[in-house]
């Protein structure tokens, strides 16, 4: 009985146009829109890794030191930040001009950077340029104090290709990525939008609201049958929509980290959760479909806005004011498992969040099936 | 005796409103059973009732012997249901449609495969089984809503205003796919405000009003109840005031009309009133044009017991 109910509910659900639009064309255009939008981004962030610039040498055998330094960071290999070419005045006013370099470095009297327009690129290399001035300045005083020459040459080395003072390291293995946060989105949004489908697909479960909850309740079937039946059916559709929206990101180019297998239970729980939302809103006594509707679709864009999803501070606010308020927000719950899912390397956070998640589900679907276990109406 | 279906003293209130008031109905197994009344006597509130949909403030359902309730699922594979509205997915094809409904009743696949053809061919949609719901017409989806109720084979079946809105064809298509569901051995309970197609093929008839059951019996037995067993109507113009009293007069007649034109007589009895009546113009010397003589319907009944008050 389960898996006839399950498969009819299946195909029904799937020749359904607009419920696939909300779960399966919704996220995947709001995927590619948000691309097209963080595209250019990304590829800046390409583009820093080399940076065009030209030096214009006017003071032979000054700056031995600094050009030292400059062919440390054009080092070929996967940490090269710059691409220096060396040009006089005239070629280099040109080229900074025709944008083929991002800045150009004047080796005169003193070192000046000229750059074109602010932009990212030129942010970096005036850092680059005050931070060999602060060095330079740094080993000058070492001597003055009376450094012996090997410490020199060690400060030195270390300024222009020994190791660096420091290293970057990640404390997880997942992708931090700015960016993300916004795909991370669009999964809790689809998410809590499969409600829309369960609200409908609940309401033809009940006898009060139209013919076809009467004869399916008049039927033997059992009752819990049926909407474990168009759960599952429901679940396995937009579980399915979630990982199509997972592989279209990555074929995006879109940085998800490689923690699949923590990304599949949030998707998950995340579509277990909108579902269990939509049942229990659909089950309301007394109310039409559309007011059912019309409720579910309140209610997840309150949600969605409380964890900014909509809009970005709002979740913040929460936190510190009611920050109960965001443990019991699916929305905020699904952003913050992926959060902590690729931002922190011990569990307790991710699986807090993805308890949290299976709670709020146990708990909508009980109350759902209570409500729904009911066989006579007072009226019709 | 088993009754297919037993009410006893049944009471269902809507806050202030009585929508049954001690309502008793017997419907023996083999009947086709006419539940007739006008709106708001009750007829959909009691198969709510009997069906378990709704709860009901006193009083005893049985179905085939045994109390009704809304877990007896046992009973319930035995129950068919053809609503007013229809009741089918619109994602699902004619054929998927009877294999869904059929399917909460039958688990066995191969005696369903079986019902879902049979009920297909029942209701003439052999052509259409690919089809979906919203590409058939009124009267197609009409008998869909039918296979879908009835596929399982069931031995008492509900037909609520099965042909509302259906074309001429289509419902004499129904009403014999009805008899011939109730010579194979299914009981049923139709309801219907077109008193000719409960005439036609129910074998006794409920009358409700004011949630109660106000007359029950045969068609026959129905129309002995009520006054009138044949109306008369002679056309005739220019009939003298003075001719009423002497028109009155005869046997059985217990009222007379005349609007200039049509003579209208009502009788209660008598088995040669046309004989009379032709006699006593002739005598009179009166000139008549057509003269036809009509007995009673269910329609009269239906208005003599209910009354010609508007309703709901």
């Amino acid at each position: 009985m389960f898996f006839h109910n399950y498969r009819y509910a299946l195909q029904s659900i799937l020749r359904k146009k607009s419920s696939l639009i909300w779960t399966l064309l919704f996220p995947i255009a709001l995927a590619t829109f948000m691309y097209l939008s963080f595209g250019e981004l990304y590829e800046t962030e390409e583009r820093l890794s080399i940076i065009p610039v030209a030096v214009v040498s006017e003071n032979e055998g000054a700056y031995g030191e600094f050009d030292a330094f400059l062919e440390a960071l054009s080092a070929e290999g996967d940490d090269q930040l710059l691409y220096v070419r060396r040009l006089s005045r005239d070629e280099a006013e040109k080229a900074l001009a025709d944008e083929t370099v991002r800045g150009v470095i004047i080796e005169g009297e003193e070192l000046t950077l000229w750059l074109r327009e602010n932009s990212v690129e030129g942010t970096v290399l005036k850092t680059v340029l005050e931070q060999y001035l602060q060095s330079e300045a740094f080993v000058r005083g070492l001597a003055a104090s009376g450094a012996t020459p090997q410490e020199l040459l060690a400060a030195v080395e270390a300024l222009t290709g020994g190791e660096p003072y420091y290293t970057e390291t990640s404390t997880s293995d997942g992708s931090q990525d700015l960016y993300n946060n916004f795909f991370y989105a669009i999964f809790a949004m689809s998410c809590l939008f499969a409600s829309f489908t369960a609200v409908v697909r609940t309401s033809k479960l009940q006898a009060n609201l139209g013919a076809l909850g009467m004869r399916r309740q008049l039927s033997p079937a059992g009752r819990m049958t049926m909407v474990g039946a168009e759960f599952a059916a429901m679940l396995t559709v937009q579980f399915a929509a979630e990982l199509l929206t997972l592989g279209y990101m990555l074929l995006l180019g879109v940085e998800m980290g490689e923690r699949y297998l923590g990304m599949f239970a949030v998707l998950f729980l995340g579509s277990c959760v909108g579902i269990a939302q939509g049942i229990i809103i659909g089950s309301i006594p007394r109310l039409s479909e559309d007011a059912k509707t019309g409720i579910c679709v309140s209610i997840s864009m309150l949600l969605s806005c409380m964890a900014d999803l909509v809009a970005v501070g709002i979740k913040g606010l929460i936190e510190r004011s009611v920050p109960f308020l965001n443990r019991i927000n699916p929305a905020a719950l699904l952003t913050d498992a992926f959060y902590a899912l690729n931002c922190y390397d011990t569990p307790k956070r991710f699986l807090t969040d993805l308890g949290l998640l299976a709670a709020i589900t146990a708990l909508l679907l009980g109350v759902s099936g209570f409500v729904l276990r009911r066989n006579r109406y007072a009226s019709l | 005796m088993v009754y297919a279906v037993e009410v006893a003293n049944l009471v269902k209130r809507y806050r202030e409103l009585v929508a049954l008031d001690h309502f008793n109905l017997q419907i023996k197994e083999g009947e086709i059973f006419g539940l007739l009344g006008p709106n708001g006597s009750g007829k959909t509130t009691t198969i709510n009732c009997i069906l378990s949909l709704l709860s009901y403030d006193k009083g005893e359902i049985r179905v085939f012997g045994q109390e009704m309730r809304p877990d007896s699922y046992e009973l319930r594979r035995e129950i068919g249901v053809v609503m007013q509205n229809v009741a089918v997915f619109d994602e699902l094809t004619v054929e998927e449609n009877v294999d869904y409904f059929c399917g909460l009743y039958v688990s066995d696949k191969a005696l369903r495969k079986t019902y879902v053809n049979e009920a297909i061919e029942f209701v003439g949609l052999q052509e259409f089984r690919k089809f979906r719901p919203k590409k058939l017409s009124g009267g197609l989806l009409r008998r869909l809503n039918i296979a879908c109720g009835i596929a399982h084979k069931p031995k008492l079946i509900f037909f609520d205003e099965p042909t509302v809105a259906v074309d001429p064809q289509s419902r004499n298509k129904i009403l014999e796919g009805i008899e011939r569901l109730n010579q194979e051995g299914a009981t049923v309970v139709y309801t219907s405000h077109y008193m000719e197609e409960v005439e036609q093929i129910c074998t006794r008839i409920a009358i409700m009003d004011n949630g109660r059951n106000v007359a029950i019996g045969t068609v026959e037995e129905l129309k002995r109840m009520i006054k009138n067993t044949e109306q008369i109507t002679v056309e005739i113009i220019g009939l003298e005031p003075e001719r009423r009293a002497e028109l009155e007069a005869l046997t059985h007649v217990y009222q007379v009309d005349y609007d200039g034109k049509l003579l209208k007589l009502s009788y209660a009895g008598g088995n040669h009133n046309l004989e009379a009546l032709l006699d006593y113009l002739h005598g009179a010397n009166l000139c008549y044009g057509s003269v036809h003589s009509e007995l009673p319907t269910l329609n009269d009944v239906f208005l003599e017991i209910t009354g010609k008050g508007l309703r709901d």
